[in-house]
Formats: C-alpha cells, sequence, structure tokens
C-alpha cells in the first residue's frame, strides 16, 4: 500500500465531511414553536395573533390594585408569610420593588408589545377579497383600541392626577424597538394619543360582536371612561349615552346570574378566563392552592352594603362568620373560574350621573341614580344629588372591580378606613393626598434601566 | 492479473496476514507485554545489540524479525519501563518478552479524548485521577465525590436530594448565565449529557482526567471553553496467570443531617414571644392572664373571669405538646450498594463486565434512589483491527421530595423551620389534621399523600475502531448513543387534604411527562505517525458530526378515583360539565454539528514537545452568518528533566515546563436551539388558539469565545518522593450572552446579547508527598487549591446589569456581586429599624435605591482541598479536606426567623428573637414587630466553609493459607462522608451552587460499612 493510495482514500473522506450536503444537515427549523413568517401568511393566522394578545392580558392586576389599595378589602388574616399576596400594597408599607407593581407593569407592555408588533407588520399578511381586506381592518381597529385601553390601565394605576405635582404619566409606546427608553409623559400628550387611537379604531370599526373581544361597543364604553377621568363630561355623555338604550340593566336575580356567566345581561366586554389562566378574578382573592382566603370585604363596604339591602347586599350576605367575595363565586362548572367583566352598563350609567351632575344636569342626573337603584331592588328617596352620592354609589356598585382606589385618586380624595378593616392596630388609618405612598411609584427595576422615567 | 490470483490477494488482505510475510518461512515473532497489567504495548523499541538495528512493536505487541537474521541478544525497551534483555535461541520461534514498569509519572499515559500520549509528551494544563479513590464513595451522583481532588475544578453540591448532580466549573465561572457554564463530558470518546450523573457506576470507571487549558480543550472547539472532563471506562484484565479477576464490594450505612447550628424556639419560648408580641391572634397573648381584652370581630372587648380560665386552659394544653420537628420530618436514610465484576484479559481479546446496585434514601421521608447499572466493555484485536465496544446501561427509580430550590410552604424543609412548637400534627384518633398555616402536619401529610417519582433508562453505548494501514498509518474511528429516557410521574391522591386543594376539581390529580433524549456521534478519520532519529510526529485528522434530539410528552388528568391512583385509568375524563378537562404538553427540538478536525504533535526524544489543533466547528444553533468558526491552539513543553544542568541536582528528579494558548468556544452558552429566531407559541383565548410571540430573536446570534493562556510547571524532589503542580491561567471569555436589561416599555424585560467579556485569571497549585514511606509504613499528604480572580471586564454598552436576585454585574468587578441595602442596626428609641442610604448616612425608610455594592459574590476565589492518607500493614486511613474562601450567599431562612412583623411572625422564630425591641432605651439586635422586614446586607452570610469530606478507613485482612483458597484479597473498610464541617453559615449546610438559601434539601451526614473481595 503506497501513500498515494492511501491519500486517496481518505482524502474524500474529508472532503465530505466538509461538503455542504453535510452542512445541510445544520438547516434546522424548530418543529414546536411556528415561526415569524407563518404569522403572516393569512388574515385567519393574523386574527390569532390578535387573539394571543387577549390571551396574555392580565388586567386583574387593575382590579387588584383599584381594590385593595383603598377601603373596600381587608386582609385575611392567613394572607401573611412567603406567600403573602399584595400585604404590603394594601397596608401602605410597600417599596418600589412590589412584586404585584412590576408584574402589572410588566405583562402591560409585553401586551402593547405583541400589538406593536402585529401593527408593524399588518402590511405584510397575505390577503385577497374585499371581505378579507375588510377582516385585516377591523382586526387593525380592534388592536388600536386594545392599545389604548391597556395604557389607560397603566396611567390609572401609575400616572399623576394631582395638578400640583407635575401632571406626567407613563409612557405611550407605538413602536417596536426593544432598547427604547420612553421618557416620561405629559399627561395632555397621553391623552391625544390614546385619543388618537380610540378614534381611528371607531373609523374603521372592529365588526365585532363576540362579547369576548373589543365590539364597538366596547370601545364607545371604554371612550366614556377615558373622558370622564378627564373631566371632558361632553364627550363622555356622547360615547355612553347611546349605550344606555342599547343594554339593559340587570334586574333582581339576573344580577347574581350575571355573576355567576350564566347570563350576560349588562356585559359589554368581558374577557374569557379558562383553566389554564393562571390569574383570574378569583384567584385574586383566594389562593385556591394553599385554601387560604386573601381578601375579605372590608366591614366599611358590609355596612353600606347592609344599611342598603337589596341585590347587591344579596352578593355577599352569607351564612359564614366572614363574608367572602361574592362577585367571582365561580361559575356552573368550576367554582374558581370566571371572566372579567371588563365594561358593564351599570358603569355606564354611574358615568352618566356624574357628568350629567358637572355639566349642570341635575335631573338627568338623578335618573340616572334612581334607575340604577330600581334595577338593584334597592328603596331610597331621591334627594339633591351630590358628587358624593355619586361616589358611594360607584363604591357598592362597582366594588372589587377595580375602580375605589381611581376613583378617589382622580377626585383628589382621602383614603379613609374604618379600624376594624385595618390589618394590625398599628396600621395607619388614612393616606392623604399628599402622602408620598399615596401615588404608586414605577416599578424599581424599570426605573433602574429608565431613569428619565421618575418624576 | 487474473480473477482467482485477485480474490486470493484480497481474501490475503482481508485476513489480515501482511503481504510481505506470505511465501517467507517462519518469523521470529517477539510479543512484547506490561508485566503487570498483561497489556501488550505498542511501540517498544527492539534493537539488535550486535547488529544495532532496530525494530518497533506495533499495535498488536509484536515485532517480526527475518528468520534469517543472526540475532542473538536483542534489547528491548519502551518509554516508562525498565529495559529488559533477551538472548534470542535456536529452534523457537515465538517469543513473549514482559516489561516492569518504571516509578515514573511522567510515563503515565495520558488520555485525551482523541489522542492519548504519556505525560512527557503532553503540553496541555491536564490533571488525571484514578477512578478507584472515589468510585465508592456513597454519593449516588459521582461528580459530587470529584470535588477537592483537583487543582481548579470547583463542585458545587445545591442539593442533598439522592441523585442531585453538583454543579462544576473549570477555572471560575466563565458566563454571565452561570448555569451555561459546564465542561463537557466525554465517556469512551462520546459526549454525555451533563446531570445524568445518577444513572452512572463509578466503579466502573478507571481514570477520570480533566482538561483544563486551551492545548488540551481545542480539540473540542465550540464545546470546550469551560474544559472536558474525560472518564475511560475500565479494560479486561486477568491475574498474572491468565485466571479472570472477580471482584466484590458492598456497603451499607446511613445518614442524617447536620443540625447542630438550629436555634427554633421551643414551646415555652414561642408562648414567651408571643405574648411579648401582644398579638391577639396568636393564643400566648390572647390566651395570657397578662391581656386584658379578647378580640371579637374585630373589636377589642374586656374579658370575662370565664375568659381567663379557659385561657388557662388553652395555654396549658399547649405547653403540653413540644414538637420538635427535627424528629418528626427528618429520618436516618439508609444506603446500600453492592458491585460485582468481571474482568478478563487475554491475548486478543479483553473482557470486563460489572453490574451494580445502588440505594439511597433520603432524610426526607419520600426521598431516595434506586439504581441499576450494567457495563460491558469488550476489546479485541485482530491483525490490523482492533475495536472496542463499551455498552453502559442503567435504569433508576427515584422518589422526589416536594419543591425543592423553593421558598414556599410546601417545601418540606422549609416546614421545618416555619412550623410551631405546640401544633399538634394529630387529632385524638391519631389521624393527621392539615390545614391552611399548619406547616408541619401538612408536610407530613404530604410525605404520605403525595408521590413525585422518575424512572430514568440510560443507555451510553460507544465503539471505537481502528484499522492499520501501514506500520504509520491506521484509519481510526468513533461512533457513540447517548440515550435517555426520563418518565416523571407527580400523583397527588384524592380524598386528601392535598387532592381537595388541587384547582380542577379537588379531587387529586395525576401528572406524568416523558422526556427522551438522543444524542449520536460519529467521527471518521486517520491517525499517522512516524518515528526517526529522535523524533516523533503524529497527525490527526477527523471528520464529525454530532446531532442530538430532545423530544418531550405529558399531561395531567383530575378527578382521581380513591384506590385508584396509581394509574392513569383513574382519571375522570373531562366533559364540558366537569370542570376536569386533562392537560397536555409536549415539545420537541434537535440541534447538529458538523466538525473537521486537525491535530499535530511533534516529540524530539522526551526534551521537546510541540503540539498544534485546528477545528473548524458548523452548528445549526447559530445563525447562517455566525454560523462556522475556526478554534484553534498550540502547546509547547520542556522536559528540564532531561537538560543537563539539571540532572546534575540530584535533588531535583523531575522538571517539566509547558505553556499554551489557544481559542475554544462556550456551545452550552444558547439558551434553546432555535433561540435567534422570532418565534411563536400557542396559547388559547375563548375557545380558539391564540399565537402569542417566546422570543424576540436576535440575527447576530454568536458563539461565547475563550481565549486561554496557561504556564505551567510541574517538579518533582527527591527520586519523586515529593512532587508539586502550578499553573497560571487568563482565560478570557468574549462575546458572552449578557442578558440585557430593557426598558420593560419594550415588552421584555432583557434580551440575550453578545456583548459581554469576563476575564478569570487565577493560579492552579498542587501539592504532595510522601511524608515517611517506609516498608510497611507511609504518610502522604497532599493538598490542592486554586485561586481565581474573576472580572468583568465589559458588558456592552452598560456598565452594569441588575440581576434579580440583589446582586449585580459591574465592570471592573466580579460576576454576580451583592448588591443590597445596608443594615445600620436598630433605633434604640422608637425600635425602627435603620439602614444606611447610598452616601452612608443613618435613615429608616428602606429604599433600594439606596443598594450599594456590599461584601463580595457568590463564587469563591480560593478553593482547594487536602489529603492525608496513613498505611501501616495492612491498614489505611485516608481523609479528604475540602474548604472554599471568599464566598457569600444570602441566608433567606434567616429573614423569615428572624421577623417579628406581621408578615412573618407566623412563622417559629430563633431564639435570639426573644429580646426584640419592645420599649424606648432598649438595645436590641431586632427592631419593634410594627415595622417591615426587608432583605438587606444583615442576611448576607459568609459561606465559607472547611469540611471533612470522605474518612476512609480500609483494612485488608491478611490473607491465610484457609483463607487464600477461597479468594485473593479481603478488605473490610469504613467511610464517613460529610462528617464535620467548620463554618460561619447559619444553616444545616454553607454548600450551594448560587447565591441564595432556599430551604434546599440537606446534604446529610454518611456513614457506611463495607466489605470488599477479590477472586
Amino acid at each position: 500500500m503506497n501513500l498515494s493510495k492511501i491519500l486517496g482514500f481518505v482524502t474524500p473522506i474529508l472532503i465530505l465531511f466538509a461538503s455542504s450536503s453535510c452542512n445541510k444537515i445544520l438547516d434546522m427549523h424548530p418543529q414546536d414553536k411556528l415561526q415569524d413568517e407563518e404569522i403572516y401568511s393569512s388574515v385567519r393566522n393574523y386574527e390569532q395573533g390578535v387573539l394571543g394578545v387577549y390571551a396574555e392580558l392580565q388586567t386583574e392586576y387593575n382590579i387588584l390594585i383599584g381594590s385593595i389599595f383603598a377601603d373596600e378589602a381587608r386582609l385575611a388574616s392567613d394572607n401573611m408569610g412567603v406567600n403573602g399576596y399584595a400585604n404590603n400594597l394594601h397596608r401602605w408599607n410597600y417599596a418600589s420593588d412590589d412584586d404585584i407593581l412590576l408584574m402589572a407593569w410588566k405583562n402591560a407592555y409585553a401586551s402593547i408589545y405583541k400589538i406593536n408588533l402585529l401593527l408593524s407588520n399588518s402590511e405584510r399578511v397575505v390577503r385577497s377579497g374585499t371581505a378579507e381586506e375588510e377582516k385585516l381592518n377591523n382586526l387593525v381597529a380592534e388592536l388600536k383600541a386594545l392599545r389604548s385601553f391597556i395604557h389607560f390601565g397603566l396611567h390609572q394605576i401609575y400616572g399623576d392626577f394631582n395638578k400640583n405635582t407635575g401632571n406626567y404619566t407613563v409612557p405611550y409606546v407605538t413602536t417596536v424597538d426593544i432598547h427604547q427608553k420612553p421618557p416620561k409623559l405629559p399627561t395632555t400628550e397621553f391623552y391625544a394619543q390614546a385619543e388618537k387611537d380610540i378614534i381611528e379604531a371607531l373609523a374603521s370599526g372592529t365588526g365585532q360582536s363576540d362579547i369576548g373581544r373589543f365590539s364597538d361597543d366596547a370601545i364607545h364604553a371604554y371612550a366614556s371612561r377615558f373622558y370622564l377621568y378627564q373631566k371632558k363630561y361632553k364627550e363622555a355623555i356622547i360615547h355612553a349615552s347611546p349605550l344606555v338604550t342599547k343594554y339593559k340593566l340587570a334586574e333582581g336575580e339576573h344580577y347574581t346570574a350575571l355573576w355567576q356567566d350564566v347570563r350576560n345581561t349588562e356585559v359589554i366586554l368581558a374577557f374569557r378566563r379558562n383553566n389554564n389562566n393562571e390569574i383570574r378574578p378569583n384567584t385574586l382573592w383566594r389562593n385556591y392552592g394553599s385554601g387560604k382566603t386573601l381578601f375579605y370585604p372590608s366591614y366599611k363596604i358590609l355596612n353600606h352594603l347592609e344599611q342598603e339591602k337589596g341585590e347587591r347586599y344579596a352578593l355577599f350576605e352569607d351564612i359564614e362568620e366572614e363574608a367572602p367575595i361574592g362577585k367571582y363565586p365561580g361559575n356552573t362548572y368550576a367554582d374558581n373560574l370566571n371572566d372579567v367583566k371588563a365594561f358593564r352598563i351599570s358603569e355606564l350609567y354611574l358615568i352618566l350621573a356624574e357628568a350629567y351632575l358637572f355639566e349642570n344636569r341635575v335631573a338627568e342626573s338623578s335618573e340616572m341614580l334612581a334607575a340604577l337603584r330600581r334595577a338593584r331592588g334597592i328603596d331610597r328617596t331621591a334627594t339633591a344629588v351630590r358628587i358624593d352620592d355619586i361616589l358611594v354609589e360607584r363604591f357598592t356598585e362597582l366594588c372589587f372591580e377595580g375602580h375605589r382606589y381611581f376613583d378617589l385618586k382622580r377626585l383628589e380624595r382621602t383614603l379613609d378606613r374604618d379600624t376594624e378593616d385595618l390589618a394590625l392596630t398599628t396600621d395607619r388609618k388614612q393616606l392623604l393626598p399628599t402622602d408620598p405612598n399615596y401615588k404608586l411609584p414605577i416599578p424599581f427595576k424599570e426605573t433602574q434601566i429608565n431613569p428619565d422615567l421618575k418624576w | 492479473m487474473n480473477f482467482r490470483s485477485l480474490l486470493t490477494i484480497s481474501l490475503l488482505f482481508l485476513s489480515g496476514i501482511p503481504l510481505r510475510t506470505i511465501g517467507q518461512e517462519k518469523n521470529i515473532t517477539v510479543t512484547v507485554k506490561d508485566e503487570k497489567t498483561n497489556e501488550l504495548i505498542r511501540g517498544a523499541t527492539l534493537t539488535d545489540a550486535t547488529h544495532s538495528q532496530s525494530y518497533i512493536s506495533d499495535q498488536s505487541g509484536r515485532i517480526y524479525l527475518p528468520a534469517s537474521s543472526s540475532m542473538s541478544r536483542i534489547v528491548v525497551s519502551m518509554l516508562g519501563y525498565q529495559t529488559e534483555q533477551l538472548v534470542l535461541k535456536e529452534g523457537k520461534s515465538e517469543w513473549t518478552i514482559s516489561l516492569l514498569s518504571q516509578e515514573n509519572d511522567l510515563s503515565e499515559v495520558v488520555v485525551t479524548g482523541y489522542t492519548k500520549q504519556s505525560r512527557a509528551h503532553t503540553t496541555g494544563a491536564v490533571s488525571s485521577l484514578p477512578a478507584e479513590g472515589i468510585a465508592r464513595m456513597p454519593v449516588a451522583s459521582f461528580d459530587q465525590s470529584l470535588q477537592g481532588q483537583i487543582p481548579g475544578l470547583y463542585v458545587a453540591s445545591p442539593s442533598g436530594q439522592p441523585g442531585a448532580p453538583g454543579r462544576i466549573t473549570l477555572r471560575g465561572i466563565g458566563s454571565i448565565q452561570d448555569e451555561n457554564s459546564a465542561p463537557l463530558y466525554i465517556l469512551d470518546g462520546v459526549p454525555i449529557s451533563a446531570g445524568s450523573f445518577s444513572t452512572l457506576n463509578p466503579q466502573s470507571f478507571e481514570n477520570i482526567t480533566v482538561l483544563k487549558d486551551a492545548a488540551s480543550t481545542a480539540q473540542y472547539g465550540s464545546r470546550g471553553a469551560n474544559g472536558v472532563i474525560v472518564i475511560t471506562s475500565k479494560k479486561g484484565n486477568s491475574w498474572e496467570n491468565g485466571t479472570p479477576r472477580i471482584s466484590y464490594t458492598g456497603q451499607f450505612g446511613y445518614a442524617s443531617v447536620n443540625n447542630s447550628k438550629w436555634d427554633m424556639m421551643n414551646t415555652k419560648e414561642r408562648l414567651l414571644f408571643e405574648e411579648r408580641l401582644q398579638d391577639p391572634n396568636f393564643p400566648g397573648w390572647a390566651h395570657s392572664r397578662n391581656n386584658p381584652n379578647k378580640l371579637v370581630n374585630g373589636a377589642l372587648m374586656p374579658k370575662t373571669e370565664k375568659d381567663f380560665l379557659e385561657g388557662d386552659e388553652i395555654l396549658a394544653n399547649l405547653r403540653g405538646i413540644d414538637n420538635d420537628w427535627r424528629k418528626l420530618l427528618l429520618r436516618n436514610g439508609t444506603t446500600n450498594a453492592h458491585d460485582v465484576s468481571y474482568s478478563l484479559g487475554k491475548e486478543n481479546t479483553q473482557i470486563f463486565s460489572s453490574l451494580s446496585y445502588f440505594n439511597q434514601q433520603g432524610v426526607l421521608y419520600n426521598s431516595g434512589l434506586e439504581r441499576i447499572n450494567l457495563t460491558n466493555n469488550i476489546a479485541h484485536q485482530s491483525g490490523r483491527l482492533s475495536l472496542a465496544l463499551n455498552v453502559n446501561l442503567a435504569t433508576t427509580n427515584s422518589k422526589i421530595s416536594e419543591s425543592d430550590f423553593d421558598v414556599s410552604e410546601t417545601n418540606p424543609v422549609a416546614s421545618l423551620y416555619f412550623a410551631l412548637p405546640y401544633e399538634n400534627p394529630y387529632d385524638k384518633d391519631g389521624n393527621l389534621t392539615p390545614g391552611p398555616n399548619r406547616f408541619g402536619t401538612n408536610a407530613l401529610s404530604m410525605y404520605q399523600d403525595v408521590d413525585r417519582r422518575e424512572r430514568q433508562y440510560k443507555s451510553v453505548v460507544t465503539g471505537n475502531f481502528a484499522y492499520t494501514l501501514t506500520e504509520h498509518l491506521k484509519l481510526t474511528s468513533t461512533s457513540g448513543v447517548d440515550f435517555q429516557q426520563i418518565n416523571g410521574k407527580h400523583i397527588i391522591k384524592p380524598d386528601t387534604y392535598f387532592g381537595s386543594l388541587v384547582e380542577q376539581g379537588g379531587q387529586g390529580s395525576y401528572t406524568s411527562n416523558t422526556n427522551n433524549y438522543f444524542s449520536i456521534v460519529s467521527n471518521i478519520g486517520f491517525n499517522y505517525s512516524r518515528r526517526w532519529d529522535n523524533h516523533f510526529i503524529e497527525a490527526i485528522g477527523l471528520g464529525e458530526i454530532n446531532k442530538q434530539k430532545i423530544s418531550s410528552q405529558g399531561f395531567t388528568g383530575y378527578g382521581l378515583v380513591p384506590g385508584l391512583s396509581q394509574t392513569p385509568g383513574g382519571i375522570t375524563p373531562g366533559t364540558a360539565e366537569n370542570n376536569l378537562i386533562p392537560q397536555l404538553s409536549g415539545g420537541i427540538s434537535e440541534n447538529a454539528l458538523v466538525s473537521q478536525i486537525g491535530l499535530l504533535r511533534y516529540s524530539n526524544g522526551n526534551r521537546f514537545t510541540v503540539t498544534g489543533s485546528l477545528r473548524r466547528d458548523g452548528s445549526s444553533r447559530v445563525p447562517e452568518s455566525n454560523r462556522y468558526k475556526y478554534f484553534y491552539a498550540g502547546g509547547a513543553s520542556w522536559n528540564l528533566g532531561e537538560e543537563e544542568f539539571v540532572k546534575a541536582l540530584p535533588i531535583i528528579s523531575m522538571w517539566r515546563l509547558r505553556a499554551s494558548y489557544g481559542l475554544t468556544g462556550n456551545a452550552s452558552g444558547f439558551a434553546s436551539d432555535f433561540g435567534y429566531r422570532r418565534l411563536y407559541a400557542v396559547s388559547h383565548y375563548a375557545g380558539q388558539n391564540a399565537f402569542v410571540p417566546v422570543s424576540a430573536g436576535n440575527p447576530n446570534y454568536n458563539w461565547e469565545m475563550n481565549r486561554v493562556t496557561d504556564i505551567g510547571t510541574e517538579i518533582g524532589f527527591l527520586n519523586n518522593r515529593i512532587t508539586a503542580e502550578v499553573d497560571f491561567y487568563n482565560r478570557v471569555t468574549s462575546n458572552l450572552f449578557v442578558d440585557r436589561t430593557l426598558s420593560m416599555t419594550s415588552g421584555f424585560e432583557s434580551v440575550p446579547d453578545n456583548m459581554g467579556k469576563i476575564r478569570n485569571r487565577g493560579i492552579e497549585f498542587g501539592l504532595s508527598g510522601d511524608l515517611i514511606r517506609k516498608d510497611d509504613f507511609f504518610i502522604r499528604l497532599g493538598i490542592n487549591g486554586s485561586y481565581n480572580r474573576n472580572r468583568i471586564l465589559s458588558l456592552g454598552d452598560e456598565d452594569e446589569i441588575v440581576t434579580e436576585d440583589y446582586s449585580i454585574h459591574r465592570v471592573g468587578q466580579p460576576l454576580g456581586h451583592f448588591y443590597m441595602v445596608r443594615w445600620a442596626g436598630v433605633d434604640p428609641q422608637t425600635g425602627a429599624p435603620q439602614y444606611l442610604d447610598a452616601d452612608g448616612e443613618i435613615t429608616s425608610t428602606f429604599d433600594p435605591d439606596n443598594a450599594v455594592l456590599v461584601k463580595g459574590s457568590f463564587d469563591p476565589p480560593l478553593k482547594g482541598g487536602f489529603t492525608a492518607r496513613v498505611g501501616y500493614k495492612g491498614l489505611q486511613v485516608s481523609a479528604l479536606f475540602t474548604y472554599i474562601k471568599g464566598m457569600y450567599r444570602l441566608n433567606t431562612g434567616e429573614l423569615y426567623r428572624t421577623s417579628a412583623d406581621a408578615n412573618y411572625r407566623i412563622y417559629n422564630q430563633s431564639r435570639d428573637m426573644l429580646d426584640f425591641w419592645q420599649q424606648p432605651g432598649d438595645q436590641s439586635g431586632n427592631p419593634s414587630p410594627q415595622y417591615e422586614r426587608f432583605m438587606t446586607d444583615r442576611e448576607l452570610q459568609s459561606a465559607d466553609y472547611i469540611k471533612l469530606r470522605n474518612l476512609q478507613i480500609n483494612y485488608s485482612i491478611p490473607m491465610s493459607n484457609k483463607l487464600s483458597k477461597y479468594c485473593r484479597e479481603i478488605s473490610v473498610f469504613g467511610q464517613g462522608q460529610n462528617l464535620w464541617t467548620w463554618t460561619k453559615w447559619k444553616g444545616q449546610d454553607p454548600e450551594d451552587d448560587n447565591n441564595w438559601y432556599q430551604y434546599e434539601y440537606p446534604l446529610p451526614r454518611t456513614y457506611t460499612l463495607g466489605l470488599h473481595v477479590k477472586f
């Protein structure tokens, strides 16, 4: 065997390994995930991308913070220790690195990223025919409405409503850029951008009728809430009035059925929840994995409800010593699963009552309140309406839906708790709008990277 | 030539008879063997003393001398052996000569994966450990037994769960994602997955070689950055008279937890604590005579005399219960191991087989590991072909405790600290009474009602082939398969407390999942070696393919039927009405690596050696723009012991210098197989499928690159009675995957980007020597250690990155330096906790913005071990101590047991808490209970330790005539593992692989007794 024969034998082997056919082995594709291109390959896939935004949107954080930060919830004695949930936030001695604040911020902006990603690629979607073209426009409108809605939720939690301290709020993000570090935004500009999305969405319409997604009615409902917070009462009335004729208030026992997800009488928009959702409105008040109750209704609200009797009280009245939070009793099949009712017509009644009051249309204002009370089976003689009455009505009607803290914050009221509702006798009873802990800070992790966000 | 002659010649060729011997008559064949091991020696030199011609023995140890030669006296020599002479007599054509190996470390053969050469010719920093020393240690995952034995190798054992793997780093942590800094493991030429050592039987290993620098690891190219650990299995060899060796080793023992730092309150102390707290939710105050009020519906009302009497009775009952939860939740776990092996070495065939059984119960109930392992190594040489087939099969059955590494109330180790001493787990009928906040009872109930099991099947099959084409050239090929299947089950029984807490249906749950891991490697190439005069050259060229495939599938079903909880048949199918819809999961992924390797070595006698390696890797895990990379290294070594001026110094018996430099890559730095792409996963909404983005994609994804410089020296004194080894190294890892923190407004918290640079620079040393070396008495001591300085050189555009757990990566500092708010004691006037703000001023407000760099990092700069062996006649005692210095850890357990604040007072506290601040003027270390407790550097503790890791006492029973009829050797031995720990750490064990204490399964003390018999 001479050398040349050896080389002639060996070299092809080595060349084989360097050849392109071997290198084709390296062209692999993931088999359990989808690639970017497939999302835009049809309008149907694009719609599933839109559903992806809903699937991971956790508005429960708004409900939690809006409720427990004010006076409608009481900390359960079990809600302590390493598995404690929002207890520091509730007792007003949280720090800026609080878990709940971080998760709310993260989840909202992750959802906004999904929306922006889809919007920036909407032109790539393969479509044919006018029906598909229109469907695409509807989906784009739905995404814009969602974007405005989610930003507004962030603004409710972290934004500054106090005119004296500077009037800044969270950034309004419309671009996909993972390296962006947007600074704090003046509130007026925030409202302008959010409004732009609402107007564009309504212009093309979402063509959606499913109660689990943003229909045009849902956008109107959201818009009326949006304008109420800005004190633009005329616009609020314009958006809310048509809905009041279209949707009926739930009467009598239909109210309880509403909360059990049996009927949809009042509901304009309800985010669906299923077994795969880790967080649902029910899990905010009770940790099912360990069997511990996290929050009870405060004695303050129970007293109010007891005084008025009627359907609202029926939700909370119970044989047990300490009444659980009755708005999320579970549905027919599971006691720990409910959809999140984002917009109900009752809220619009209350928005109209407030708007009419500030527009000096007092009679229409008390008419709204009276209609609501009638539906709830509450007997009360009509008196001259003042803003405090509306606030109390919102307190008892919209409890545990994430409104109380935000209502008091936007009207610059003190947060007042009864002594029996305090977790510890040494805890504070009051939080004034001038107290540093009154306004929730931007999460520490964010301001570390992005110091321009602090104000 | 006609066809028939062609056929004859081909057949002869294939049958391996060298062509040149056809037609010749009766060659003289001399076979050269190793006297001790009977192995055939290749490369031995036979010199004809009269005609000064020399011949070299081939692969099968044979030298062919022409029959016509008139040689009578021959000299046979081989590096590392004593030279022998032989007189050839007429008439005999077959001769065998056995060489006795010399006591010279430089002759030791070093296996570095693709190459095999003597230590004298090795240019890389390579440490070798004969497996015998660690094979018998009673740890289920043998990587844990490597600690303190090899300079530069640090094994952190995160958990005492039987079978839990350690985390091994070589020469510091070279990656910011420190879980991706594991070395590459090779078993008989085939890479095996890390973390599966609980399935391997160390008693079937011959040798473990650790490759540390570039000259030795660059042959592994993109996977060599973190070092390579090469394991070689045993080969068959018989006793001198040819009979096979049969041996048996058995061990029995038990393990228990080291609780010397336990200081939790007992019932009396706890009730006193509650009384001082004045919290009406706790019995110590609620029923105290000193408390005039009782709590009714949230309001305080005065007590009546009846209330006081009731209170007295309740307190008396509570005082009667004083549980030591250590006795209830922990146990002594037993260990039981048996190993039988058969070893046969004939001329052409060597067989090694072993069967072993290992069973270790964990110190927490319902946890443990059972393993059966079968090893079969066959090697065969016939003519030009030599092949070796190694088969390793194992099955393990383990029970795993809940929530390991989790600070949660379902973790039994946490329950140990949380449970109150007056909590009575049983009712009057003797049934367990679990419920919310009954931590101890819940842990007991979990032991019996929740099962977490894993059954693993693993097989590693490797084949090595070599075909000698000519005297200098041979073809080689290695192929191997590593297959692993893990079946996990998690069963929560229905009709139990935990069963009722299952969200879907409250009737327990049955989870089953299967993970398959399949890896195949195959290479083929040539090995050319030539020796002339004093020169020796070896060149190796290979082409290699590596492919890995991972798939998993699983389901969780609900609504178990009581009594049928052990099978999926007991699951109630989900319907629209019953909310018992099962959950399904699955995944599949694969990756491939295609490489070309070239290695070159030149040696001048024993004096100089120069090596070079070049490897081109292409990986499917990297986007096309960066897919192919070249990795290279060069090394040189100089054996000063051959120089005249050193030979003149009798005190120095060996002295080698070596240096190397090279470039390697870290392929395990990739978080996933397709992380560089933008991908979507499937989710659901309103009964429809939805797509959610899961990775942002990064088209510039690249390998992490490692440049290592190494200079080392090995010295032996006094005839190698004392040997020392010192290495300086400088390892710079660039293109590091940094989880670049982003503003969350971008949609992501962080994105991995290749932009960091870390330097690990240090010195490794090992010193060992015989203090006394007499006929039947010796004392041998050794010490090894390494000092490593880790510095972040660059983080791309950032100056610092804050990580989740109170630590920061800052340029100029070591990786993972702790970054926390500083504690400044308790204000004696108000009892408020005090902190230092960023400027060093005292403040009472806790603001995470005031965090500064504190104390140190979690990777210890100084680590190593010392060994002592003493032998007298048949008795041998060996001790292994391991030590680390400079490691800090966050003791979260300490926070929860020194917190009287509202959040944590439901947990049992440490005795120190009896004197928390109560009134103005109190000097106390613990603040008033009305203030929140936050994590500060008060909880940051030093985790330095010196451990007596292993103590073995071995006695060889002297062989009397009667005994030697039955067997050749009997010895009995006793072992203690993890016997003593000297440390300041306040907890069960300071060892861990990360910077938090998370109530990990404690590392126990194990005592065993064993018997070893050789037939």
